[in-house]
């Protein structure tokens, strides 16, 4: 049965037992992953790409003789440039402070903990925690390929050699892919929309959404469904490679993806971050002078969020600068060393 | 990590999204069943 994490409504703090549920389903999800992943690996494979939170793949890599290679979408490496992430904030607890907390949180528990450790006693593996195994592969100067471009975000200077920042990863348009023809009509009606959109991360429906860009006075395109009228329009699955260069401003969460994507397309960002590592992008976008103040999920309201709309549309600097991004972001390839690093692995085996 | 293994079977690799049920079933909404996916 499918089942989706829910974060508290907008303008509330989650409370002890949202967290608790919320770590509960995360535990639940990694475990699948697991299984998931050993399911593929065993089918065959050469070389395994485990993002952050995937630190199992390690573990099935180890029995099936294969090399794994980290593929990140977040600077987790404990550093003085930045607070853990997973800490859901943007604000720096000076150097010492950041590297400390952040080797503190890498050495304590994680959802992904039990999942390691099931996947190493079926596997036959010795017992060793995924602490420990971490830990290893920092002495070892394991490869981590960060799909991160350094435009956005600068290679700390603390990192090791083996952390390597390639650039952003970005999807494939599927071949043949065609936009909805209404939608298509919707862009062709009126003056550039503006994208609100939260993924799977908010409780937001389409009423908030809407009421928020009747504030702001723009029309809107809606990444929940239901909505469709002159000034608002829901859509489905649509390539953020087509839809945001079309638009005024783009609304999202600032995940690592989503918040790429708006750089990309050299429009406004308004960032309404909720957790993890979306308060860092969205700090990041406001100091690269992308958009206006984050909004934090949990002050959301409409009138906050139509006035940052507002912003993000009449500030003739935030598109400028939207535009100047998204002209070096288009000169990186951050795919190529990817590719190289797996044909490096792949020949070593 | 999806987009990554969408560009690299463009270039030509083998790629399987290891973990995508389990992403998919944690997360169902439209178009965003396979970006956060774990392991490729």
């Amino acid at each position: 049965m499918s089942h989706r994490v829910s974060p508290a409504a907008p303008g509330k703090k989650a409370t002890g037992a949202d967290l608790r549920r919320y770590m509960r389903e995360l535990g639940d999800y990694m475990d699948l992953a697991a299984t998931g992943t050993l399911a593929s690996a065993e089918a065959g494979t050469d070389v395994i790409l485990a993002n952050a939170i995937a630190p199992y793949a390690y573990d099935v890599a180890e029995a099936l003789g294969v090399p794994a290679i980290g593929a990140h979408l977040q600077p987790t490496e404990p550093s003085t440039a930045y607070p853990p992430v997973v800490l859901g904030t943007a604000r720096s607890l000076g150097p010492v402070g950041n590297k400390l907390l952040g080797s503190l949180i890498s050495s304590g528990k994680a959802p992904y903990d039990a999942p390691s450790a099931r996947i190493r006693q079926m596997l036959g593996l010795p017992k060793k925690a995924r602490s420990a195994s971490d830990r290893t592969r920092r002495k070892t100067n394991s490869p981590v390929l960060h799909g991160i471009s350094p435009t956005v975000f600068p290679r700390p200077a603390d990192w090791r050699s083996g952390l390597t920042m390639t650039g952003y990863w970005w999807p494939e348009v599927e071949p043949g892919w065609q936009p909805p023809a209404e939608l298509v009509q919707f862009l062709a009606d009126g003056p550039p929309p503006v994208f609100i959109g939260f993924g799977s991360s908010a409780a937001l429906d389409a009423e908030f959404m809407l009421d928020a860009a009747h504030r702001a006075g723009v029309r809107a395109v809606l990444g929940v469904q239901g909505v469709a009228g002159p000034d608002a329009i829901s859509i489905g699955a649509v390539p953020h490679e087509w839809l945001f260069p079309q638009m005024a401003a783009v609304v999202h969460h600032a995940g690592a993806g989503t918040a790429a994507a708006g750089l990309r397309a050299g429009v406004p960002t308004v960032s309404v971050p909720i957790y993890t590592d979306q308060p860092f992008w969205a700090a990041r976008i406001t100091s690269l002078g992308a958009g206006p103040q984050p909004v934090p999920y949990k002050e959301l309201t409409t009138e906050r969020l139509a006035d940052a709309i507002t912003q993000a549309t009449t500030t003739p600097a935030y598109a400028a600068r939207a535009r100047q991004l998204a002209a070096m972001l288009a000169t990186e390839d951050g795919t190529a060393p990817v590719a190289t690093a797996l044909r490096a692995a792949a020949k070593q085996m | 990590m999806a987009g990554l293994g969408s560009r690299l079977q463009a270039l030509g690799f083998d790629v399987a999204i290891a973990a995508n049920a389990a992403y998919a079933r944690w997360s169902p909404q439209p178009g965003v069943s396979t970006a956060n996916c774990p392991v490729i």
